[in-house]
């Protein structure tokens, strides 16, 4: 396709391979000055590693980079810094003992007579960019005290210290609030206006129509469409992300219910948990939502027995879990598929197969010994029915993308025989087409009778996988509905905390 | 097993990754190189006495890959081997018996890696501070215990053979590390525990979630790391004939920067005992190589601190070069 005229960076046939995949296959994108562009695409579409190009952290095997029409040679994250370029990425790259101001004008301190820092300078000009932002925090507040949304600010920040003509954001909304997406999406605006070209990478179709002008998209690492989005529409989109026509959402097929699997009672921790109860039965889905700092994670891990807690009981099928044996959780039938998947779920350096069987390693041994014909075929089994993309199950997971590494998490799960099983955010960051499938799995599990807690912030997934809603803010369950009973704005209420919704089961 | 995988990258990026055959390399290399020097070098008995050489510190080598495979670590082997052969030697001169003797090493070794493993576990005390303070506390108390050599009294012949006996023509001390060897390679790589030593080093939580008891699995390798020293120990009490106080200074630098060497990494989840092998093969012939070619021996260890710099280079530069392939 043409480059466009006023084109500020415009990359052209760049190519990138890594072992085992091509994660970019001669990709074209150009972001104008002043424009808002967004980046959709799959997970292992490609569109991380074409950021991680830009910001210097890979270098790209074959292709050009231009920038305001020379070529330029990206090498390193200091030439991507030196040309303009800011990437602010999901996991923020802040010091969080330093201050506002100390992180904005890291690594170009203003200087007094060439050699001291002048600290006045520094933080009047910090409150100069806090105030084009519209950020309402002094510049020297130490950064571990803000908020995520606060944090991103004064990436942005950073960014305009630079004097950037290109910021990259990077799922810049999946840890924001609904008012901190509006003030975000406000400070773009304004970042517009002064002509810097905003490069926005997203799962997030209704961002895209809300905000950008013009939509790339990527699929399998190549470059499928890029137009105008007053030209375009969400499932035109969908269709070219995922390469076929499919419905996003589907409604739950089956609501059978079984006895009380997991029972919960008055759960509470030191930190955050208040006394939390509820019960899931055989064959239902329990989704709990939850902003930020809601506790949802706070009571999968107590739940699972990972984290200690002060006072209550979990039981399964009516025995009582002794806290903090996660061993114990694992042979009483708990599975749990954490939401750091890369952190916290897989072991990186060892392959699909392994992280397949790794909580099952009894099940596929004799005297000690691991069988490896019955690890190959049953790991087989959950990469076919999950098509999880690898060149074979002996491949390392990390060189996986994002989503099927989830996918491989939740065969790990599956391998065993659960009696319930706790999501966390089973699909933050993955794109449309696997969030589909996973949906189905989930739904699936549930008709054979698995009892399933889903936690999640995202609404449409909880209102579209859910027999029975629980909403947490600040430690409590603060709302409890049905699925017939459920409605967006009340839920939100019970998660800000303004209204608490009890239910009675019928 | 845990095979390297190449990649596109610089020169040096590739060489790291194929960690074993270049082992492998410079260990041919190496022993080439002395060759010319010296017609001494490939004879039967001085690969004997290589092997045998080696043999303490490839047994000692097979805990320590296991344990940093865990990502923890053991310094104290070193003041343990002192100590184990000054008690062995102690306990079999007072009560005659080979066997008590012996038991009573073993004994320490494994009590020894128990109170490491529950330092750790339990305390929390990060698992270098915990075992180079052990290796001070066990130091001192062998002096404690003993303060010269124990000179062997009885001189019983099943003593003297652990040592420096022979199986037709294998010294039983490589017959020992074969065994040991070849029992532990299939214990990491074909059963469940072998398994959760990778998991537990490669992402401790991941293994929690997993239902391993990473706790008890810690001390469970702290013990068997100290136990195969002790095993190392009591073959050197054998070989010098007498408890020294003053034996293993050193011994847990090289046989730990002989495992990093072989491609087990500081910080856990990766190691293969091939590795280790060839690893400590090569430091063991190079120090056997400064010897018969008549070098200074102060030479040996200065080689050795080389080595070790140069061995958790590498290491790091393997870890930056798979991080940079890496995709989120």
């Amino acid at each position: 396709m043409a480059p466009a005229k006023d084109a500020v960076l415009d990359v052209r046939k760049i190519s990138k391979a890594f072992p085992g995949v091509k994660a970019l296959d001669a990709v074209d994108l150009s972001l104008r000055g002043g424009e808002v562009h967004a980046l959709i695409g799959e997970n292992g579409a490609g569109k991380s590693t074409l950021i991680k190009i830009l910001a210097g952290v890979y270098f790209k095997d074959e292709g050009d980079i231009l920038f305001n029409g020379s070529p330029v040679e990206i090498s390193t994250p200091s030439d991507s810094l030196k040309l303009g370029i800011k990437v602010v990425f999901q996991e923020l790259s802040l010091i969080p003992h330093m201050t506002v101001g100390e992180n904005v004008f890291l690594e170009s301190f203003p200087l007094k007579n060439n050699r001291t820092i002048d600290w006045d300078v520094l933080y009047e000009k910090t409150q100069d960019l806090l105030d084009t932002i519209g950020l309402d925090i002094t510049p020297k507040t130490k950064v571990y005290k803000l908020t995520v949304s606060q944090q991103q600010m004064v990436e942005i920040a950073r960014a305009l210290s630079h004097e950037a003509k290109v910021i990259i954001m990077d799922e810049p909304t999946s840890a924001l609030t609904p008012n901190e997406v509006d003030h975000l999406f406000n400070v773009i605006r304004k970042l517009k206006e002064r002509g810097i070209g905003i490069l926005y990478v997203t799962h997030k179709l209704e961002e895209v129509m809300a905000l950008c002008d013009r939509v790339t998209v990527f699929r399998d690492g190549k470059l499928i469409s890029s137009r105008e989005v007053s030209e375009t529409s969400t499932d035109n989109l969908v269709t070219d992300m995922v390469g076929r026509s499919i419905q996003t959402l589907f409604p739950r097929s089956h609501a059978g219910k079984g006895d009380v699997v997991l029972d919960v009672r008055s759960l509470s921790t030191e930190k955050k948990l208040r006394e939390v109860s509820f019960q899931v039965r055989g064959g239902e889905v329990v989704g709990i939502f939850g902003l930020m700092g809601a506790g949802r994670t706070e009571l999968a891990k107590a739940m699972f027995g990972l984290d200690a807690v002060q006072s209550g009981s979990i039981s399964i099928e009516g025995q009582e879990l002794r806290q903090g044996s996660t061993s114990q959780s694992t042979r009483m039938g708990l599975g749990y598929l954490t939401e750091d998947r890369k952190g916290e779920g897989l072991v990186l350096q060892m392959s699909v197969a392994q992280n397949i069987t790794l909580p099952s390693l009894e099940d596929i041994s004799s005297a000690g010994f691991i069988k490896r014909k019955e690890e190959t075929t049953r790991s087989q089994e959950f990469v076919d029915a999950f098509s999880i993309k690898t060149p074979s199950l002996r491949q390392k997971v990390m060189y996986l993308s994002g989503g099927n590494q989830q996918k491989v998490l939740l065969a790990r799960w599956l391998m065993k025989k659960l009696k319930v099983i706790i999501l966390d955010e089973p699909t933050r960051g993955i794109d449309v087409g696997a969030k589909a499938e996973i949906h189905r799995l989930i739904d699936e599990l549930a008709s054979k009778g698995l009892a399933i807690v889903v936690m999640t912030s995202e609404m449409p997934e909880l209102l579209g996988v859910s027999d029975h809603i629980i909403v947490m803010c600040d430690g409590r369950i603060t709302g409890e509905f049905s699925r017939e009973s459920a409605e967006m704005e009340k839920i939100l209420e019970a998660a800000i905390g303004q209204k608490e919704y009890r239910y009675a089961e019928q | 097993m845990f095979s390297s995988e190449s990649s596109k990258g610089g020169l040096l990026t590739k060489l790291v990754l194929f960690n074993e055959i270049i082992l492998v390399a410079v260990l041919v290399v190496i022993s080439a190189a002395i060759s010319i020097g010296t017609s001494q070098f490939y004879s039967t008995s001085n690969i004997l006495n290589i092997l045998r050489d080696s043999s303490m510190a490839i047994i000692a080598g097979i805990g320590m890959t296991m344990l940093l495979i865990t990502g923890e670590v053991d310094l104290s082997i070193g003041s343990l081997v002192a100590f184990v052969g000054v008690v062995t030697m102690d306990i079999i001169n007072k009560t005659n018996s080979v066997f008590l003797g012996v038991l009573a090493g073993l004994g320490l070794g494994a009590v020894t890696g128990l109170v490491n493993g529950l330092v750790r576990t339990k305390f929390k005390v990060n698992s270098l501070i915990g075992t180079i303070a052990m290796m001070m506390i066990l130091r001192g108390s062998v002096y404690l215990y003993k303060l010269e050599a124990v000179q062997n009294y009885h001189q019983l012949e099943t003593f003297y053979s652990v040592g420096n006996g022979y199986l037709g023509f294998m010294p039983i001390p490589v017959i020992i590390m074969v065994v040991l060897y070849v029992v532990f390679l299939v214990i990491l790589y074909r059963t469940v525990p072998g398994r959760r030593l990778y998991a537990t080093g490669g992402n401790e939580i991941a293994a929690k979630i997993s239902g391993i008891k990473v706790d008890n699995l810690k001390i469970l390798t702290f013990v068997a790391n100290s136990v195969f020293a002790a095993i190392s120990g009591i073959i050197l009490v054998s070989r010098m004939n007498s408890g020294q106080p003053n034996a293993g200074v050193g011994f847990e630098l090289m046989v730990i920067s002989g495992v990093i060497l072989g491609g087990t990494s500081l910080g856990g989840g990766e190691g293969t005992l091939v590795g280790t092998l060839v690893g400590l093969l090569i430091l063991r012939v190079i120090n056997n190589g400064i010897i018969i070619l008549r070098w200074n021996q102060d030479l040996q260890i200065v080689i050795s601190g080389l080595i070790i710099i140069l061995a958790v280079y590498i290491d790091n530069k393997r870890k930056v070069a798979r991080s940079k392939i890496i995709t989120t």
